[in-house]
């Protein structure tokens, strides 16, 4: 990088004042150096003594009660973990008492009871059919109004049996509500054979 | 080496035959914990399920809920896969704890092909309202001093020892009701009504479902309205109610020891007794069903 204005710096730097140091003052500078290298190897010669116990006590006495304070300060980490950790493991606990959503999955196995299964594979009969195909020709019997009572009765069931049917799934594993749908079965039968007798 | 084969083919039939008569069932339990406080009303609203809600012991003011959800299916990973469907949510809105249990899809996703139930069993704070709502199930309440509001469709529901009144509306679903306090009201289709121990009023409307109710001293005012279905009302062996009983097309059979007046009109037949001013009146109209006092 070029200097800007190089000319006048160096102008400016050529009309400092020049100053000499004192010529002693070289000579003072090595006598201080040769008084550091002496009391260095002065030291290692000089005497040592050892203190009696009173001393130390005296002295242990004066000084304030720091010792305390300083372990004080180094035990917090271990206090904060501990208090942590106790925390972690009370937490768990409470939350295992008092709310063990935790989910659990089991495997089992079933058999299939084939009596329930065949009552639920059962096929509708074909005279229920025949009475719809019967009303959608506008066979006149369809207009009898008691003749549309039982035929709407007999939809609000045929309607109730297919929900049933739905939720009672394929393989028979709901005697109760199999039962139910025989029930439902039963009644249409009755309201068939009635709706018969009509025609 | 046709023999082996043959052996081989036999092992395989008889190993599929297994499978085919074996449901796996996979079972999916959670538990959680709900804090109540007074005022608030818990809202069970299922299907599939077999529920049972009953009052919790400890008093500490928490609603307690344990669900077991099921997938059956001959193969093993169809049941696994088809349990994740169920779904069981919990949360207090207001002054209202919501308890659901539901088949939940993702949007496009088709329907599991195992059969699926739930059971799930409430321990609630012995004052607390509950609703609750199932379709194909049943559901079984007791000891609870709560008002009850229950609605079924396929649900059988028990009752037993209810004092906060109880009002229910079932189609499909069968009522068993013991030692019921408070006003009792019943709407009912297609659905069979035994109750006993009744320590209050009731009121029933019930369509093709027979009614049989046992009455005591401690019965109140009783209103039975059936429509083509039979009605059974069980005194024992003292009447202490006013009785007005009254069929069209269908049968009125009394006992004979309590000296019923008895009159008929057309199709329409009527019988009553007076034990006096003041006592309870139990009614009872009928269309196309028979009443019997016994």
């Amino acid at each position: 990088m070029n200097e800007l204005n190089n000319n006048t710096l160096q102008a400016a730097v050529s009309r400092l004042p020049v100053y000499a140091p004192p010529a002693d003052i070289w000579d003072d500078i090595e006598l201080a150096l040769d008084a550091e290298a002496i009391v260095e190897k002065a030291i290692p010669q000089l005497p040592t003594y050892t203190p009696p116990d009173a001393i130390w006590e005296s002295i242990a006495e004066q000084l304030p009660v720091t010792p305390t304070v300083a372990r004080r300060v180094r035990l917090w980490p271990r206090l904060a973990a501990a208090a942590v950790l106790t925390a972690v493991v009370f937490g768990t606990w409470w939350l295992l008492q008092t709310n063990p959503a935790a989910e659990q999955i089991v495997v089992t196995q079933e058999t299939i009871d084939v009596l329930v299964l065949a009552t639920v594979q059962e096929n509708e009969d074909d005279a229920f059919a025949w009475i719809d195909q019967l009303c959608a020709s506008r066979a006149p019997v369809c207009e009898q109004p008691e003749f549309r009572s039982l035929k709407s009765e007999l939809d609000e069931l045929t309607a109730a049996k297919q929900r049933l049917y739905a939720a009672l799934g394929q393989y028979g594993d709901d005697p109760e509500l199999t039962n139910q749908l025989v029930q439902i079965e039963v009644t249409r039968t009755q309201l068939l054979q009635e709706m018969m007798q009509l025609i | 080496m046709k023999k082996l084969l043959f052996l081989l083919a036999l092992l395989q039939c008889a190993g599929w035959a297994t499978a085919q008569s074996t449901l796996q069932v996979v079972t999916k339990t959670e538990q959680k914990s709900i804090k109540w406080r007074p005022g608030y009303a818990v809202e069970i609203i299922c299907e599939k399920a077999d529920i049972e809600v009953a009052a919790e012991c400890s008093g500490d003011n928490n609603v307690f809920v344990k669900v077991e959800m099921v997938a059956r299916h001959p193969q093993l990973d169809s049941a696994r896969h088809d349990i994740a469907a169920w779904k069981f949510v919990t949360s207090t809105v207001g002054k209202k704890i919501y308890i659901r249990a539901y088949i939940g899809l993702p949007a496009g996703q088709s329907l599991p092909n195992s059969n699926l139930k739930v059971k799930i069993s409430i321990q609630v704070p012995v004052q607390c309202p509950v609703t609750l709502s199932n379709k194909f199930g049943k559901a079984r309440l007791e000891h609870l001093n709560g008002a009850i509001r229950l609605k079924g469709e396929f649900c059988n529901f028990t009752l037993i020892d209810l004092h906060g009144g109880v009002r229910l509306e079932s189609q499909y679903g069968n009522v068993d009701g013991k030692q019921l306090t408070g006003m009792v009201d019943l709407q009912t289709k297609r659905s069979a009504i035994s109750l006993s121990a009744l320590k209050g009023d009731c009121s029933v409307h019930s369509e093709y479902g027979a009614v049989a109710i046992e009455t005591s001293a401690q019965t109140g005012n009783l209103y039975i309205q059936s429509n083509k279905g039979d009605v059974t009302l069980l005194t024992g062996a003292s009447i202490n109610h006013n009785y007005t009983l009254t069929t069209n097309y269908g049968e009125l059979q009394v006992p004979a020891t309590h000296h019923f007046s008895t009159s008929s009109n057309g199709n329409s037949k009527l019988a009553t007794l007076q034990k006096g001013v003041g006592s309870p009146q139990v009614t009872v109209e009928t269309t196309f069903g028979k009443i019997t006092v016994q």
